[in-house]
């Protein structure tokens, strides 16, 4: 998967924004969409929606991926690849269709390979429409800049704003193809039937490598790893695992393997794929030199090329003062408060979740001004891609917030602390560094439309009429209004340069519609800011190697014209300064700076000496047409029609078992999907051969179908199942059952869900109830409402919350004798204590009345701990669990004669639970004390070990139970 | 009862056991190997002209390892099943086939009735096999995945671990060895008393002792066999260039770039140098001043090594088809449709062509 190529953003340049799978900001926030293996989850949730009385017939958590657009696809053919994309991204696609093959054809030749088969490549025109995928079920965070995933070779990725950026993750998923298919292929001829896949690091390294050109930002990371000892060496890498740091120590470890061997040594190394164990042996035949001396040679070659720098640059903290001292906090903005209570307001990440915080110059504990990310109206904030803008006024703060599929723009009373305004528009998919006009009226900020070509846009705030300022293919970010409002400068790919993604400044006048250069050469320039008269206008480039802050004198008449001086550097920093904000009087600036891995505010002070010089040269008008891509028109020689549905494989798998008890069973699963996964079935066929079952008997079938290509998500299906389950009190029963189901998934947000279910079945179960066979035809129906929005970590969540609360009924579908009905309610929530420590609590309750009501059932790791497993029974139930969550080892590694065993992320847990089920009279309640571990495999499952006493709350019982199952935290 | 049965079984499975190593004829001759020749230049004088027709094809176990062996009425091809087939040439007819227990990596070479085979696994090794009894005459510890080259009682085995060595055929005596360093998959080409081999520097030795004759540092890794003809000696690298020296001085006498990684093998004819490369491309080259003379583009990377046949160039391509092309001028003079990419070189025999597809499909064209 591929490194956020950006978020459309502005901002940081989109190539900091890689951080791989998932984007680790700040590192250990990750979400329920990592939960893996998302096919046989399916299932599963498949299994437990037709099954008996469980707790997932009634609700199962997990985020949503809304499907807010109406997307129309159509398909363009061209050699290698079907080209996917929706109508109003024609344009996008034809350019897409290009850069595909010409990337192809690179691709083939450093590669030796021609791929076999042709590529599917989904295209999208901006992030927020690319994060409603269903190519795979995963949530896609914003660090994603797109995925190859390997079921059906599908490449999926979103134009973030820069077409050259565009092309280079477009590059780099095509290397994962490439990567993917010479494997396979060299382990198919030599017999080699388990695929041994290349190490994370090499794999996004060797993508990294080929994709493009070593970028300043690889060295701002790699230099400020050597300073902070944080370099993980290739032995390390698991400790990184995921991060951009890793993208960046994998590219810079091929640069330095090509240097040393060859450039063919990838070639190499993937046409002896099949002889090596692993990639450690792999090396070693294909080198001749051991994998370990690779990683010393260039940890060496590292600290020659970098460790010399500090003679002439400083970190950020040894030059200016940092004003943050945890999380993550980058965009700054002033407050124009008088005195010297001048404060600022920046995105800040503390634990997970991203708001606008407020802190003052002087120091102090940050505020929350704005929440963000923990409800459907501030989805996101876009952190790294945007920034917040303060009014003249210091009333009013403005901000791009994701909300219901779409960027708003958010204006905030900042005296009140309320939301003033939110504005949406048609026209514009994501907004991002809106920037306020000099009498608080406008808005200009930088806009995507839903063809995903970004532009300058100009708001009229109180009525919300838009005009759009440019209109071109050029990637025009982060504008900045004049304190006299004549102009506004902004950062741009349109000149020759911006075709290899170089950046810029240019100034737009209002009056005139006249584009002017203001900067000039094979830099990045970005993040313009003027100072409160208007006179100097800092920026962030990376002119001499690093990104550092500069300053250019403005000067304008009507006579002679906009002017400007020479540009005055104001940093010398070893890693990178950004987002530059001029505190009052020039006396100094608020910058974003890069150090041991995370990015924090400083304040610098600007010497007045520094800030001199006239201001003579002349602006050059913007030339029309600096760079043009083969696209649209070039793209008719490409077959296009309309998106038909064909169904194909992503998995087909069996299984034979056999069991003293239950006899032996086998069965198949099948799953089919289109190439968007908007349509999917699902066939499991099993049989159980026992003795008391005939062969036909013994027979189960499924078929299910899944529509989520709209809003509304539709399964619906069909099943004969005779299954043998232990049921209330423990006795085995057997139950046949033939019948179908429908249930219909309305998701609010993110976060919230409205379900119902249907289920008719004819059911015949083996036991008797006042005299009479259980047998009938039963419809069973459910409706819930469930919230979720807790952040995970490998084992289990974090933070946030989650909730389901509902109701059902079974019915005799003949007699229309109510069988049951049945009140739900789950309830927890997570208070992060620490970066990986929590307290988690759960309320959990049920009822059922009726005839014949569902009995619940508690006891065992589940549920509560240190009672036998499903022990305590009743037609109500109460449960309640405190558990304190917290790390152990990172990382476990146990050495036996045939190779290592590699575990990580211990965690550990202290809990206390009490709960209780009952028909009539509640009792007494039960409870236990304990503690345990657990153990991430792989990120398929979690292994968790607990051990408990029970407890009456007056004295705590000698024995110790154990319980050990295999699932994520509750 | 039991043992009886294991006894019959035994017998049983002895009995069905395939006779490749007791084929007739193609005794006593000199060493057959794949690859070119000892001279690595695949070629033969003798014109094969298109269209050909498609003699016959046979479905192997497993795909390819180098191209097919042609020896007289004999075709040889060793797969990764690890399996070696042997097929009357003429007719198709499969004589036999024999089976072994450990990766193969190189193709083999055959003379008269000792066959020498590369092996890999824990303990990886060199083996000449009696085609006769079946039995191993001499191992050589090592991997030696390039291709062998052998005339007369000498073969040559240029081994992972960098060293050349000279071994007596006959008793796998090691003769002389010679530290070059450097991972040598290339193989080697013998001419006269000469021998070249390299990895990152072609090296030029005496064939009789391995004393260095002279050295040429290349700039990048040596990724084709040398070819030698016209007292020139040739060779690609994997910087996508093809470089000519004198075989006597080592002096360069040209240096032509192309457009990628060339495919393991060349071709020398009498107008052009044959040349396949990863950019999909087939090269014809000027031996004489390396100017290109023509081009022609595939629809997949060519990683198989052309073979010249008087004045008509046979190459296939991962395309799946098998081209023959005009010396001369590069057109396209005729082409099959195989049933996948050909990765392996196209090997020629008396009046015919073989090629292998990635499929595990043996074909043999002739006229």
């Amino acid at each position: 998967m591929s490194p956020g190529g950006g978020i459309w953003k502005l901002g940081y340049p989109s190539r900091f924004h890689r951080p791989g799978k998932v984007r680790r900001f700040p590192k250990d926030t990750t979400n329920s969409c990592l939960l893996p293996t998302p096919l046989l989850l399916l299932f599963f949730l498949l299994l437990l929606l037709i099954s008996g009385p469980t707790e997932g017939q009634f609700y199962h958590f997990g985020k949503n991926k809304v499907q807010f657009a109406d997307f129309r696809w159509q398909k363009m053919e061209t050699p290698h690849f079907d080209v996917y994309f929706f109508a109003e991204e024609e344009e996008l696609a034809g350019y897409a269709a290009h850069m595909a093959e010409q990337g192809y054809a690179d691709l083939e030749r450093k590669f030796g390979h021609t791929v076999q088969r042709r590529i599917p490549l989904i295209v999208y025109s901006s992030h927020i429409y690319f994060e409603q995928t269903n190519v795979i079920p995963n949530l896609l965070p914003e660090g994603v800049g797109g995925f190859t995933e390997f079921l059906k070779g599908r490449v999926a990725l979103p134009l973030s704003g820069s077409l050259p950026e565009f092309e280079r993750v477009l590059h780099h998923e095509l290397v994962h193809v490439f990567t993917f298919d010479r494997i396979r292929q060299i382990q198919r001829r030599y017999g080699v039937t388990e695929y041994k896949p290349p190490p994370l690091w090499f794999s996004e390294g060797l993508a990294e490598y080929w994709s493009g050109e070593w970028s300043n930002f690889g060295d701002m990371v790699i230099r400020d790893a050597l300073f902070a000892r944080r370099l993980a060496s290739i032995a390390q890498m698991y400790y990184i695992n995921g991060t951009f740091q890793m993208y960046k120590e994998g590219e810079s470890i091929c640069h330095f393997m090509a240097d040393k061997y060859g450039e063919d040594v990838f070639e190499l190394l993937f046409e002896n794929w099949w002889r090596g164990e692993d990639f450690a042996e792999l090396f070693e035949i294909v080198t001749g030199e051991k994998l370990e001396e690779l990683d010393k040679d260039w940890q060496y070659h590292l600290r020659k090329r970098y460790l010399p720098d500090i003679a002439r640059g400083d970190l950020p903290s040894q030059m200016a003062r940092r004003l943050t001292e945890t999380g993550f906090n980058v965009k700054p903005e002033l407050l124009p408060v008088e005195g010297d209570s001048t404060c600022f307001v920046f995105f800040r990440n503390h634990q997970g979740y991203t708001h606008i915080a407020q802190a003052g110059l002087e120091g102090g504990a940050p505020e929350v001004v704005v929440e963000g990310e923990r409800s459907p109206d501030i989805e996101s904030l876009h952190p790294l891609g945007t920034r917040p803008a303060v009014s003249a006024d210091g009333r009013w703060l403005a901000f791009a917030a994701k909300h219901r599929g779409r960027d708003h723009l958010y204006v905030w009373d900042l005296e009140e602390g309320r939301e003033a305004k939110d504005l949406a528009f048609d026209q514009v998919v994501a907004i991002a560094s809106p920037s306020w006009s000099p009498d608080g009226k406008e808005l200009v900020f930088s806009g995507a439309d839903p063809g995903g070509i970004t532009d300058l846009y100009r708001v009229e705030v109180e009525r919300g009429e838009l005009r759009a300022l440019t209109r071109d293919i050029y990637h025009d970010r982060d504008p900045a209004w004049s304190p006299d409002g004549e102009r506004i400068a902004f950062s741009s790919d349109r000149w020759t340069g911006g075709r290899e993604g170089r950046y810029n400044l240019f100034l737009f006048e209002l009056k005139s519609e006249r584009i002017l250069t203001l900067t000039r050469g094979e830099h990045d320039d970005q993040q313009p800011a003027w100072s409160a008269n208007g006179e100097w206008l800092a920026f962030s480039s990376d002119r001499d190697t690093m990104f550092d802050l500069y300053a250019v004198r403005l000067e304008g008449d009507a006579e002679r014209g906009l002017r400007r001086g020479e540009e005055k550097r104001l940093t010398r920093v070893l890693t990178g300064a950004f987002d530059p904000v001029w505190l009052p009087e020039e006396q100094g600036l608020l910058f974003s700076g890069f150090e041991e891995g995370g990015f924090h505010i400083y304040r610098l002070e600007v010497a007045d000496s520094l800030l001199v010089g006239d201001a003579a040269e002349g602006l050059e008008p913007f030339a029309e047409e600096p760079w043009r891509l083969e696209g649209l028109h070039a793209s008719s020689q490409f077959t296009r029609r309309v998106y038909e549905k064909k169904m194909s494989l992503d998995i087909a798998q069996s299984q034979i078992s056999q069991d003293p008890e239950f006899g032996t069973s086998g069965g198949i699963q099948v799953a089919l999907s289109d190439v968007l996964g908007n349509d999917q079935y699902y066939f499991v066929l099993s049989h159980i051969a026992g003795s008391e079952t005939g062969f036909f008997d013994g027979m189960n079938a499924t078929v299910a179908r899944l529509h989520q290509g709209q809003r509304l998500n539709v399964l619906w299906g069909a099943f004969r199942l005779n299954d043998r389950f232990t049921s209330t009190f423990g006795r085995f029963v057997r139950e046949k059952r033939t019948g179908g189901f429908a249930e219909l998934s309305y998701p609010f947000s993110l976060h919230d869900r409205v379900e119902t279910r249907l289920s008719l079945r004819h059911s015949d179960i083996d036991r008797e109830l006042g005299g009479q066979m259980l047998k009938g035809w039963l419809a069973t129906n459910f409706l819930s409402y469930t919230h979720d929005s807790s952040l995970w970590i490998p084992t289990g969540p974090l933070e946030g919350r989650r909730y389901s609360v509902g109701i059902g009924q079974t019915i005799d579908f003949k007699s229309s004798r109510r069988y049951n009905v049945t009140l739900f309610g789950d309830y927890r929530q997570y208070f992060r204590l620490s970066r990986r420590s929590a307290l988690a609590m759960r309320f959990m309750g049920r009822q059922s009345y009726g005839d014949v009501p569902e009995y619940f059932s508690m006891g065992g790791s589940w549920t509560l701990r240190g009672y036998p497993w499903r022990s305590i029974w009743g037609r109500k139930m109460v449960l309640m669990n405190q558990e304190l969550r917290f790390p152990l080892l990172d990382r476990l590694v146990i050495g036996f004669p045939f190779g290592n065993i590699d575990f990580q992320a211990f965690r550990g847990a202290l809990f206390v639970d009490a709960g209780n089920a009952w028909n009539d009279a509640f009792g007494d309640w039960n409870g236990s004390i304990g503690g345990g571990t657990r153990l991430a495999l792989g990120g398929v499952f979690v292994f968790r070990l607990d051990w408990a006493r029970r407890t009456d709350f007056k004295s705590v019982g000698n024995d110790t139970h154990w319980d050990f199952f295999f699932g994520w935290d509750f | 009862m039991g043992r009886g049965i294991w006894l019959i079984g035994l017998l049983l499975a002895t009995a069905c056991s395939p006779k490749l190593f007791l084929l007739p004829g193609e005794r006593g001759g000199d060493w057959e190997q794949t690859g070119g020749g000892i001279e690595g230049k695949s070629f033969r004088e003798e014109e094969l002209k298109p269209p050909l027709q498609l003699l016959w094809s046979q479905k192997l176990n497993g795909a390819p390892i180098g191209g097919a062996l042609l020896a007289g009425d004999l075709l040889l091809q060793l797969t990764t099943a690890p399996t070696l087939y042997a097929f009357d040439r003429r007719s198709g007819q499969r004589l036999g086939k024999q089976g072994f227990d450990l990766d193969a990596c190189a193709p083999p070479a055959l003379s008269g009735e000792l066959l020498a085979l590369s092996q890999l696994g824990e303990e990886a090794e060199l083996q000449a096999l009696d085609r006769g009894t079946r039995k191993v005459r001499w191992r050589l510890p090592g991997k030696f995945c390039a291709p062998l080259a052998a005339r007369g009682d000498t073969v040559w085995a240029a081994g992972e671990d960098g060293v050349l060595r000279a071994l007596d055929a006959s008793s796998g005596t090691e003769l002389w060895q010679m530290e070059i360093g450097g991972r040598l998959r290339t193989g080697v080409a013998v001419r006269g008393g000469m021998i070249f081999v390299g990895s990152g520097e072609l090296l030029a030795l005496k064939a009789s002792s391995g004393e260095e004759i002279w050295r040429r540092r290349l700039e990048s890794q040596l990724r084709t066999r040398p070819t030698l003809g016209g007292g020139r000696v040739f060779v690609g690298t994997a910087a996508g260039q093809i470089v000519a020296l004198e075989v006597e001085s080592g002096g360069e006498l040209w240096r032509t770039e192309l457009g990628g990684l060339p495919a393991p093998g060349m071709a020398l004819g009498a107008q052009a140098l044959v040349i396949g490369t990863v950019d999909r491309g087939i090269y014809g080259l000027d031996p004489q001043s390396g100017e290109q003379l023509w081009g022609f583009a595939t629809k997949g990377v060519v990683r198989s090594s052309p073979a010249v046949a008087g004045t008509t160039a046979y190459c296939g391509s991962s395309d799946g088809h098998l081209y023959a092309l005009d010396l001369e001028s590069g057109k396209m003079l005729w082409k099959y449709r195989l049933d996948g990419p050909v990765l392996t070189p196209v090997s020629l025999g008396a009046g015919a062509v073989s090629v292998t597809s990635e499929k595990g499909t043996v074909y043999v064209f002739g006229r």
